[in-house]
C-alpha cells in the first residue's frame, strides 16, 4: 500500500493549505461582519433589469 | 434611502471595446449559455437513463448491437448526468453567482467563452466515444487521455475566471457560496489531475499510473471526493444563493453556513476508502473511511437543517412557490442521502449493501433528488431572468414537473432500496449444511418487479424534464437575452 504514502501526506498538506486560507480568512476580517452579509445578496438588487429600481448600495473597496 | 432609476435593461452585448472592469453590465451571456445547455443535457442523461433502466428489466433491448450495450451507455449516463448536466448548472449558476455577488463582470468573457465551448466539446467527445467503447475503466472518470487533457485546460480556464473574478471583487466580503464554489473548482481539478495519471498507449488507449489496490485507492480517493466536492460543496453554493434569493430572506444562520463550509472541506478528504471494504486495503485504511464518513454526518445536517431553516416565518412559500419547493426538497433528499452514507459506510451494514441495488437507491436520492432538483430550482430561477422575463412561461408546468418528478423519485428509491436489501439477503443466505440458499441468477430473476418500478419511476422523472424543457424554450421564446447592469453603476436620481 505504497500509495497510502503519497495520498495520506498530500490529504496533511492539503488539511495545512485549508488551514492557512482559513487564517487569512480570519485575519483579513472576513467574518467580522457576519449578521449584515447574509442580508446583502437581499438588499443589493441584483436582477435590477427585472424591475428598474434599484436601492443606492454601499461599495467598499478591498483595502 | 432614495430609490434609484435605472436605465433601461440592455438586450444587446456590450460594447467590445470595453475593458471588464468598467462594465456596466454582467456577462449573463456565459449564464445564459450554460443554463440552456445544463437543461439538454439533463434531458439527454435521463432520455439514456431511462433506456438502460428498461435494459436491466429487458436485457433483448441492446438489440445486439455492441454500442447500445449496457456496458457502455452505463458511462455515458454517468458522465451525462454529473459533468454536462450537472457541470453546466454549476457553471452557469457559479458565473450568475460570483458577478453578484462580487458586483463586477467576470475578468474575461474570451475565457469564458473558451470554458463553455470547450466543455461542449468534452462532452460530444465523451458522447461518442464512450458507446464505441473507449474507457479508462474507472468509475466517473472513464474518459480517455485525449478528453482528459481538454477537461484539465479547460478546467484551469474556468478557475482563472473564477478566482480571477473574486480578485477584482467591489465587495469586501467573500459571500458564502463563493467559498463553496471555490473549493469545488479546485479540489476537482486536484482529483481530476491525480487520478488521470497514465501512460499513453495510442491515440484513445492509456494505462493507469498506479496498479491493483494502489489504483483502487486512488481511484475511490478521487470517486468519493468527486462526490463531495463537485456533488455536494458545489450545489451547496446553489443552496446558499439561491435558496435566499427565491425566498427572499437571509440564510437562516450566516455564522452556521461559515461553519458547515470548513467542517465539511475539512473532513471530506478521508471518506474516500468506505469504498473499498473488505477488499486489500489495509484495514485500518477502511475504519478511517468509516470514522470520517460518520463525522460527515455532523456538518452535512447542519447545512440542511441551515438550508430549510432560511424558510422560518415563510413556510407557505413551501405550499405558494413550486421554485422553492424544489429547492428545499433538495434539501430533505441531502440529508437522507448524507444519512444514508455514513450508514452504508459501516463495515457490518456494508457486508449486506455492497455490490447490491442498494448503492443505486441512495445514489439517485443523491442525484435524482439533491442534485437534480436544487439544479432545477436554480434553472427555474435563472432562465426568466436571462431572458428578461419576470417569470417562467407555465408556473402551473413548474408544478406538474415538481409532482411528476417527486413520484418518480420515490418509486426509483423504493423499489432499488427493497431490491438491494432483499439481494444482500439472498446472497448471505446459507443452508444448515453451509451450501448456498440461493443461486446468484434466482436473485436476479427476483429482483425483476423492481428493475420494472424503477424503469417507470425513470419515466416519470424523465417526463419531468421534458416538460422544463419545454417551459425554458418557450420562456426564452417569449423573451430576449438580457444582461443585467451592475447596481454600481446606477445612476443616483
Amino acid at each position: 500500500m505504497d500509495i497510502l504514502f503519497l495520498l495520506v501526506p498530500l490529504s496533511v498538506l492539503l488539511a495545512l493549505a485549508v488551514m492557512a486560507v482559513l487564517a487569512w480568512a480570519v485575519w483579513a476580517g472576513q467574518f467580522e461582519e457576519l449578521d449584515s452579509e447574509g442580508e446583502r445578496i437581499l438588499i443589493v438588487n441584483a436582477d435590477a433589469s427585472l424591475i428598474h429600481i434599484n436601492a443606492p448600495t454601499e461599495v467598499v473597496r478591498d483595502t | 434611502m432614495s430609490a434609484v432609476l435605472l436605465p433601461a435593461p440592455i438586450f444587446h452585448a456590450p460594447p467590445r471595446v470595453w475593458s471588464a472592469s468598467k462594465a456596466t453590465v454582467y456577462n449573463d451571456k456565459v449564464v445564459r449559455q450554460f443554463s440552456i445547455m445544463a437543461v439538454v443535457w439533463g434531458v439527454v442523461t435521463m432520455v439514456v437513463g431511462v433506456f438502460i433502466a428498461a435494459q436491466m428489466a429487458w436485457p433483448e433491448l441492446n438489440f445486439g448491437i455492441s454500442w447500445l450495450s449496457f456496458g457502455r451507455l452505463r458511462p455515458l449516463h454517468t458522465n451525462a448526468g454529473i459533468f454536462a448536466f450537472g457541470g453546466c448548472a454549476l457553471f452557469a449558476t457559479s458565473y450568475y453567482v460570483v458577478q453578484r455577488t462580487c458586483q463586477t463582470r467576470i475578468i474575461s468573457d474570451k475565457l469564458a467563452a473558451f470554458h463553455f465551448w470547450g466543455w461542449q466539446v468534452v462532452i460530444v467527445a465523451a458522447a461518442i466515444s464512450l458507446p464505441m467503447g473507449y474507457t479508462r475503466g474507472k468509475e466517473y472518470a472513464e474518459l480517455e487521455w485525449p478528453i482528459a487533457l481538454l477537461i484539465a485546460v479547460v478546467w484551469v480556464a474556468y478557475a482563472i475566471v473564477f478566482f480571477g473574478t473574486i480578485g477584482i471583487r467591489k465587495v469586501r466580503h467573500i459571500y458564502v457560496a463563493n467559498w463553496f464554489y471555490g473549493a469545488f473548482i479546485i479540489a476537482v481539478a486536484m482529483l481530476h489531475i491525480v487520478n488521470a495519471a497514465v501512460v499513453p498507449a495510442g491515440w484513445m488507449k492509456s494505462y493507469s499510473a498506479y496498479a491493483g489496490v494502489q489504483d483502487a485507492m486512488i481511484q475511490w480517493w478521487y470517486g468519493h471526493n468527486a462526490v463531495g466536492f463537485l456533488l455536494t460543496a458545489g450545489f451547496l453554493g446553489i443552496v446558499y444563493y439561491f435558496i435566499p434569493k427565491q425566498a427572499e430572506r437571509p440564510v437562516y444562520s450566516y455564522r452556521l453556513s461559515i461553519v458547515h463550509f470548513w467542517a465539511l472541506i475539512f473532513t471530506y478528504m478521508w471518506a474516500g476508502p468506505h469504498h473499498l471494504h473488505y477488499t486489500a486495503l489495509p484495514d485500518w485504511a477502511q475504519s478511517l473511511g468509516v470514522v470520517f464518513s460518520l463525522i460527515l454526518l455532523a456538518p452535512s445536517w447542519g447545512g440542511m437543517i441551515n438550508g430549510v431553516m432560511t424558510l422560518s416565518g415563510a413556510w407557505h412559500k413551501l405550499r405558494d412557490d413550486p421554485i422553492i419547493r424544489f429547492m428545499i426538497v433538495a434539501l430533505s433528499f441531502y440529508g437522507i442521502a448524507t444519512f444514508e452514507g455514513p450508514m452504508l459506510s459501516i463495515k457490518t451494514v456494508n457486508a449486506l449493501s455492497h455490490y447490491t441495488d442498494w448503492n443505486i437507491a441512495h445514489v439517485h436520492g443523491g442525484t435524482l433528488g439533491w442534485v437534480g432538483f436544487i439544479s432545477m430550482g436554480a434553472l427555474y430561477f435563472l432562465v426568466p431572468r436571462m431572458f428578461g422575463q419576470k417569470k417562467m412561461h407555465s408556473v402551473a408546468a413548474i408544478e406538474l414537473h415538481f409532482w411528476v418528478a417527486t413520484v418518480g423519485i420515490v418509486l426509483y428509491i423504493a423499489a432499488m432500496w427493497i431490491a438491494g436489501v432483499m439481494q444482500g439477503l439472498m446472497w448471505r443466505a446459507i443452508n444448515p449444511d453451509g451450501s448456498l440458499t440461493y443461486t446468484f441468477v434466482e436473485g436476479v430473476k427476483a429482483t425483476y418487479p423492481f428493475y420494472v418500478v424503477r424503469f417507470f419511476g425513470g419515466i416519470l422523472y424523465m417526463t419531468g424534464m421534458l416538460v422544463m424543457a419545454w417551459n425554458v424554450w418557450m420562456t426564452a421564446r417569449a423573451g430576449k437575452p438580457a444582461d443585467a447592469p451592475i447596481p454600481s453603476f446606477a445612476i443616483p436620481a
